[in-house]
Order: C-alpha cells, then structure tokens, then sequence
C-alpha cells in the first residue's frame, strides 16, 4: 500500500501555512552579530594590535606575554556589551572624543579631578543612546556612560598644540 | 392728682430707651397707651410743656437711669453673642473647608510629586522604551565595571618606574601602531598619532603614560568594538559613512545614486 506523501511547507513558504510565524529578530540577530565580530578570533585580533603598543609603552625591557591575557578578557566582556547593545532598538554610539575639544560635562568626565582648559585625551569612550532612530544627535540624547578624558591642566608640561599648517593643508584635501 | 406732682413725682418713661428718647420724651417712651383717651394725652402735654424748661433734670435722670436699662443691655449682648456664635460657627464651617481644601492640595502634591520623582528615575536610571531588553543603568553599570578593571589593569601593569629609555626605534612602533587604525580608516585626525608630542620624554612620567595606555585601548574599544555604526561629531570612524549611507536609504526608501 502507497502512502500518501503530503507536500510539507518549505521555510520560505513558512509564513503562508503558519499563521502564528514572524520574524524573531531578536534570535536572527543574535546569530548574526557574532559573525560581524568574526565570532571568538576578533577578541585575540583586537588584543594582539594593543599588544603591538602597549609592549613598546611598558616600562619594563620584556614584558610577560601572561599579563595581556587579563586584557583580552576585557576585549571579550566589552565585545558582549557591544552585542547587546547592537540587539537594543535603541541606537547606541560610541563616542570619543578628540584633543582640543570642548570639555562637555554632560558627555564627558575627569573621573572627580579638577581639571581646566580643553580636552588633552581621552581614556575611555563614551556611551550615548540616541533617542531618535534616525537623523544626527540632539541634546535630548541619554548619556548612558560619560567618556572618560584628561583635560589640558593635567599634562601642564605638555602645551596642547594646534595643528600645523601642513596638517591644515592635508585635512582641507581630505575633506 | 395732682398733675404738677405727677410730673415731678412720677418719673413718667421710667424705663424708655436711652439718651435721645428721654430728652423727646413722648410717643417713644413706655408701652403704647390708647390714644381714646383725651384726658390723659392732655396731660402728657402739659408735662411735656413742664419738662422743656429742665433739660438738666432730665440729664440727670438720663445719667442716674443708665444702669437701670440693664433689660436692654443683656438683650443686646445676647444678640451679641448670638452674633458671635453664628460667626464662631461660620469661621468654623469655613475652617473645616479649608482643612479638606488643603487635604487635597496635600494629596495631589504629593501624587505630582511621586510621578515628577519616576519621571526622574526614568530619565536618569532605569529607562526602558521600546521594550528595551536591558534598562540603561545595566549597560552604565557594565561599561563601569569594564572601565575601572581595565584602569586596574593599566596602573597595576604601568606604574612602575621605568628600566629602559624610551628609543625613537620604540616611539616609531607606538606610532605606527596607531597609525594602523587609520590606514583602515583615513579619518581619524593626525593628532591621534601624537606627532605634536614627545614620547621618549613623556612616556616616563608615570601619570602620562597610564594615562597613554587607557587611551590606547580606549581607541581601539570605540574604533573596533563600540562603534561599527556610531555617528556622532566626534566620531571619527568609519561608521560615521556607513549611518549615513544607511540613514540616506532610510529616508529615500532606496539607495541614494551619490553613494554608488
């Protein structure tokens, strides 16, 4: 005796037999954005180029491989923030901000330091969740984290300078 | 009788009102008498006659029958105190409005009050629109804790006092390590690449070069982790090109043919 074979829907067909399917975003997102990282090789890649750095700053000759690996946690835990907030409807941006800029209390932080003149550099960036999806920032933005900054006095010996003429030069061909 | 005794013996409105009606004397003082009778009001006449020229007995009756219109006086207080107590019950009655009035207002400032203190807590802490899967104080929390360990981690690592000179061999592989960011991406500005500094001095204070450290981490968590798709006037990446690539498309509905 035959059995009747019925036609099952395919996945592309889903949505016409189930009812109840939809998109879980959500879930699609959550395997995708993992990807966008190159999954776990982003956190050795992104460690290994600070590592490059850091081991020309290091006040000691040779300093122990051992000691980074401390760090590539923190690239790791700073990369699961970043999934979660790519996941948020809100728009979460990162914002760091440059030498010579305006010291924004709203934006920016010295950590409780009192501190004069324009930002020297920056150490940590900043969090902003923008209220509206779509269009440039507005004051109306929520500072989720201040960037962390030095200001000028900090670094009293090391005059903030302004940018060369040939820098001028080079930016105004850039743009 | 005698009427001339009468007038001067009997004292006649006895108990009339004061002052001016014992000076008039007449229609006003005592109880009404009937006018039928024609003898009497004859001689009421001849006393008024009699009276008029002794105004100062008249005076003096006023003066000495003063405590004697004690009847009057206690109608008068207790209308007086009726009065009071009418008013005592007003004020009373206005008093007990006023109360619930403030109730009230005291009821509603603090209902105000409740909803201006969430409206602050949502603003600052835990704001969860558009079914936020975390509120924002779990990602101010976790950047937090990711900020102070890895400032843990640069001062335990990079405080110490230095063994080596800084070379310009070593200066040159900082630099061209930062310089790596921008062959990736031409917009961060040259100042990131610390030209306008000098390292081998700078880098052996401790403070600028725990200070140097975070910022070099810090770049690279904006440039290569936080920021794919930041858009901000400080953002330098390469994300600043691709929201407006996206958000172009979002508005026009298709791709924009100056992007292509």
């Amino acid at each position: 005796m035959r059995e009747q074979v019925l036609p099952r829907p395919d996945l592309a067909n889903a949505g016409e037999y189930d009812t109840y399917f939809k998109w879980d975003w959500s879930k699609t997102l959550f395997k995708a954005i993992p990807d966008m990282f190159e999954g776990a090789s982003v956190e050795p890649r992104i460690t290994r180029r600070i590592k490059r750095i850091l081991r020309s700053v290091h006040p000691r000759d040779t300093p122990e491989d051992s000691i980074f690996d401390k760090l590539q946690e923190y690239i790791s835990s700073a990369i699961e923030i970043a999934i979660a907030m790519r996941l948020e409807q809100a728009r979460f941006v990162s914002t760091f901000p440059i030498q010579g800029a305006a010291f924004l209390p709203n934006r920016h932080t010295t950590g409780g330091d009192e501190q004069t003149g324009s930002i020297r550099m920056c150490t940590f960036p900043g969090i902003i969740k923008q209220t509206m999806f779509l269009g440039a920032s507005t004051p109306t933005d929520i500072s989720i984290f201040k960037a962390r900054v030095h200001l000028e006095s900090a670094f009293q010996n090391l005059p903030l300078s302004r940018p060369t003429d040939s820098e001028e030069v080079n930016e105004k061909e850039r743009r | 009788m005698d009427p001339a005794t009468r007038t001067t013996i009997a004292p006649g409105p006895q108990i009339g009102p004061p002052t001016s009606t014992a000076l008039t004397g007449g229609p006003n003082v005592g109880p009404p008498r009937a006018p039928t009778d024609a003898s009497r009001t004859g001689q009421q006449d001849k006393r008024f006659s009699q009276q008029a020229p002794q105004p100062s007995q008249n005076q003096k009756r006023t003066e000495i029958s003063a405590p004697k219109r004690s009847g009057f006086g206690i109608f008068g207080r207790a209308k007086e105190e009726d009065d009071e107590r009418d008013q005592l019950k007003r004020l009373k009655a206005e008093n007990k409005l006023l109360r619930a009035q403030l109730r009230d207002l005291e009821i509603k400032s603090s209902q105000i009050g409740a909803e201006n203190e969430r409206y602050r807590s949502s603003l600052v802490g835990d704001r969860k629109i558009n079914n936020q899967l975390h509120p924002d104080s779990y990602y101010a929390s976790a950047l937090e804790r990711l900020s102070v360990g890895i400032t843990d981690w640069t001062v335990s690592h990079f405080r110490g006092k230095h063994s080596r000179e800084y070379t310009s061999e070593m200066v040159e592989e900082i630099r061209t390590g930062l310089k790596k960011l921008s062959d990736a991406n031409n917009l961060i500005p040259p100042t990131l690449h610390w030209s306008d500094v000098d390292l081998q001095v700078a880098l052996g204070d401790a403070k600028f070069r725990i200070a140097f450290v975070l910022h070099v981490i810090g770049l690279h968590l904006h440039e290569k982790v936080f920021s794919p798709f930041s858009y901000e006037i400080e953002d330098f990446g390469l994300g600043y090109w691709l929201k407006r690539i996206s958000d172009q498309v979002a508005r026009a509905g298709s791709s924009p043919s100056r992007f292509s």
